[in-house]
């Protein structure tokens, strides 16, 4: 027999996401000094392009700005907010970093709306006045392929400070979907202040929801563990203004039976208490991906530890590239002491070039910001981050009166300072070098990190360095000795060096660590088959089936071990199970034809291994096989 | 002694010594949400609080549960409080709409020609204005915000370090006599009359 498959991995870390915005640029609007200012020539144009996207019903302004009246009885008020820029919200410093949708008015746009209230509101001429604007109803991108809805609804306080929230859904589909945009409706948009949307292939976050009482669960950050390497690429990211989440082309996300999408949502109390269900909708693409861009955190959280009343406490990270790459977005994070959030990167040659600066970090309008265009970073380009924090009595935004020590935490009290880079390298496996990079960068910042030995390890065994990557699990396990997946990891690592007892042996540590862990049944029970001990490796491979029904890989181990130890019509069934699951699988259909052949079933066994030969037609053991079968076909009576 | 049955505006006006700039004799617009009207401030022994407020002021809306705590809080010691709706576009319905979502009590009053605000020189949302009895007539012995949570737009503690009302309140239930006190208010901008 056969046993398909490589052993299965799994790669720790933290997963933490969120993109899409689109808010809308400036219309440069003209006037000469002598004119008149009014609304329907100058002002119009600025309020309905800038303000009118979240000032309209149901969006997350709190009041309609869609017309004269509307904007003529808040002239002062606006002319107050636009003055001092806190509306329209646009933190980001211009000129450092090319980012896409700008919500920033110009200086001359601002000094238009306080002369146009200084002068008494004027309309002007009616003949002049604009069309309001039109806003498409409901579904930005028209009915979703798929829509999620939050399975309890949650009320958020009338008071107290800011809700930090957590909701799994599960996304009912059968097999892999791609998708190529994602929209999300919060609820209430004036509570919802934004939301990071993550993809969980582990049931992890299922697994805590659990344990908190109430809808979803508490906590600003959220921490996944990822069995693979892929999703956590895309900045799935929601604030008010933000229509839908549309991946650039060949750039889609991928969902399975076994994804949750958890929503983390930062809730603000409005006075009264409010009911949310968020909904998200999906659209799907037949288009697999086939560009697949990287998440980089830079972060040094293990340095934050700010006294109380320190005013420029600063954290800094830089991270080395080793390959070439183009950034896409970024994504800077840090909770109420931040300050002064800095992203560059110094090119080989020394050239600086900006990605954001925030002068005046504010939490509640944390985003993700898409670059306008990719910035293309050859290999050897130097990224940085830099924050600043301010935890005296000065800063407004101090959860803590009088200021306390801050360290590092997931409350919000406590400070995080995160820069997330989501960069395109040329080829999908470079990722594995920005990996292994980004692992080595942390083990120089955590010497002897658990999560950066083991995903060391798994980006130097993919690179094809299998002995470094040994030595890594092994020091991961010095951190954490009970981690299965590490085990389970080491396992694999050292069956691919060939040393196949040493594997069986950590294999079985991960299953006695976690008995309900799939990969590592399957691995020790594959491993067993391999070793000959057939009968040891049933009950294993009949978990790992058990715990992964569809999982056609473990079905076709399981049939071959069935086989091997003469429970043929057992083995038949598994294996039809596993050709369902996989018509492509050589193995599924090979093994298959012989078990049918053994039954004495001679023309559905033909029939599977040709199958396995128009899957490789120079399989020698499948030409074998049908050649026997052939055979006895041929002396079979009539 | 005997204090006056109702106040009159042009007693206030002496006493504010031209901080409130009122240009009648009495309330001509003033009415409660049931279109009666209103001709000098709620008469009594007590403090009169009233606040300016709209319905779609986020600020104003958040301070709602910090009203009500205030309302339950003064209620025995004879404070009066009323909520002043300025905007004259918001109607009757909409103001009770607002007080039910929001659990405001105490009774409402519409100011649609300014008489309270330019009364109490108020020019934001939410903004406070505190007036005690005098024997020369209503006096204003405080003026502003409610307490500092708010610091400018977008910047706001997460708790307040001073509460100004309540602690002029409580002087004032405890006997003390104030003097006019102001603070700088931070809220939606109360739009002039055209």
């Amino acid at each position: 027999m056969r046993v398909a498959g490589r052993a299965r991995r799994a790669l720790l870390g933290a997963a933490l996401l969120g993109s899409g915005l689109a808010p809308v640029g400036c219309v440069p609007a003209r006037t000469e000094d002598a004119e008149t200012v009014t609304f329907n020539r100058h002002i119009a144009p600025i309020v309905f392009r800038n303000c009118a996207p979240c000032h309209r019903p149901g969006e997350a302004g709190p009041f309609s700005l869609l017309g004269y009246a509307d904007v003529r009885k808040r002239a002062s008020q606006i002319a107050r907010v636009t003055r001092v820029r806190f509306m329209p919200p646009w933190p980001p410093e211009p000129g450092y970093g090319d980012l896409a949708g700008a919500r920033r008015l110009t200086d001359e746009q601002i000094a238009l709306i306080q002369r146009w209230a200084a002068e008494g509101a004027p309309e002007g001429p009616p003949a002049t006045a604009p069309a309001p604007p039109a806003f498409t109803a409901g579904w930005q991108l028209g009915p979703p392929d798929l829509v999620l809805e939050v399975p309890e609804p949650y009320t958020v306080p009338a008071e107290g400070t800011d809700v930090f929230r957590n909701f799994v859904v599960h996304a009912p589909v059968h097999g892999a979907r791609y998708v190529r945009a994602m929209e999300l409706r919060p609820g209430d948009k004036r509570v919802v202040h934004h939301a990071n949307v993550l993809l969980d292939r582990t049931g992890s976050a299922r697994r805590r929801d659990a344990r908190d009482p109430g809808p979803g669960f508490g906590g600003m950050d959220v921490e996944l563990e990822s069995d693979a390497f892929e999703p956590d690429s895309h900045f799935l990211f929601w604030k008010p203004g933000t229509a839908a989440v549309t991946e650039p082309e060949g750039m889609a996300w991928t969902i399975d039976e076994h994804t949750d999408l958890v929503l983390n949502l930062h809730l603000q109390p409005s006075g009264k208490p409010e009911v949310i269900r968020p909904v998200v909708g999906l659209y799907f693409t037949e288009t697999a991906p086939t560009r697949f861009p990287m998440l980089l955190q830079l972060e040094h959280d293990g340095a934050i530890d700010i006294p109380p009343g320190a005013r420029d406490f600063v954290v800094t990270d830089e991270y080395t590239l080793p390959v070439d790459a183009e950034v896409l977005a970024v994504y800077p994070h840090a909770h109420y002491v931040g300050k002064d959030v800095q992203g560059f990167a110094i090119l080989p040659d020394g050239t600086k070039k900006w990605l954001i600066w925030i002068r005046d970090w504010d939490f509640a309008w944390q985003a993700v910001y898409p670059l306008a265009h990719p910035l293309f970073l050859p290999r050897g380009s130097v990224l940085h981050m830099r924050i600043a924090y301010d935890n005296s009595e000065g800063n407004v935004r101090n959860p803590s009166h009088p200021p306390r020590r801050v360290v590092t935490g997931n409350r919000s009290t406590d400070e995080m300072g995160h820069l997330w880079v989501q960069v395109l390298p040329r080829q999908r496996d470079d990722r594995w070098a920005l990996q292994e990079a980004l692992m080595r960068r942390r083990l120089e910042k955590y010497p002897g990190d658990f999560v950066a030995h083991a995903n060391l390890g798994a980006a130097l065994e993919a690179r094809g360095h299998a002995a470094e990557a040994i030595a890594e699990y092994r020091q991961a396990l010095r951190a954490r000795p009970e981690s299965a997946a590490v085990h389970n990891n080491l396992g694999a690592a050292l069956q691919t060096a060939g040393d196949l007892d040493a594997a069986i042996a950590e294999y079985r540590q991960a299953v006695q660590a976690q008995p309900d862990y799939a990969n590592a049944r399957h691995n020790l029970g594959s491993a067993l088959v391999l070793a000959g001990a057939f009968a040891e490796a049933l009950p294993h491979l009949r978990e790992a089936v058990r715990l992964s029904p569809d999982d056609g890989t473990a079905r076709n181990n399981l049939g071959g071990a069935l086989l091997e130890t003469g429970r043929v019509a057992e083995a038949v069934e598994q294996l039809r199970r596993a050709v369902e699951a996989d018509p492509g699988s050589l193995n599924a259909q090979y093994n298959l034809g012989r078990a049918l052949a053994l039954r004495g079933r001679l023309d559905e066994a033909a029939a599977h291994l040709e199958q396995a030969l128009r899957i490789q037609a120079d399989d020698p053991d499948a030409r074998r096989e049908l050649a026997a079968v052939r055979a006895r076909q041929a002396r079979r009576p009539n | 002694m005997r204090f006056p049955s109702s106040w009159s505006a042009v007693v206030v006006l002496a006493a504010l010594a031209g901080l409130a700039r009122a240009g009648s004799a009495s309330f001509t617009g003033v009415v409660d949400l049931a279109g009666r009207r209103f001709e000098a401030l709620p008469p009594g022994p007590g403090p009169t609080v009233l606040v300016f407020t709209r319905t779609d002021c986020p600020i104003s809306n958040r301070y709602a549960p910090e009203l009500r705590r205030l309302g339950e809080r003064f209620a025995g010691r004879g404070v009066v409080f009323r909520l002043v709706y300025p905007d004259p576009t918001e109607t009757p319905a909409a103001i009770r709409e607002h007080m039910r979502a929001f659990g405001l009590g105490g009774g409402a009053l519409r100011d649609p020609r300014h008489e309270l605000v330019r009364l109490a020189g108020a020019t934001v949302t939410p903004e406070v204005a505190v007036f005690v009895a005098h024997p020369s007539g209503p006096r204003m012995v405080y003026r502003g915000r409610i307490d500092d949570r708010a610091v400018d737009f977008g910047r706001a503690r997460p708790e307040p370090r001073t509460r100004d009302l309540a602690d002029v309140l409580d002087a004032l239930t405890a006997g003390r006599t104030l003097s006019l006190r102001t603070t700088t208010a931070v809220g939606c901008v109360i739009a002039e009359l055209q």
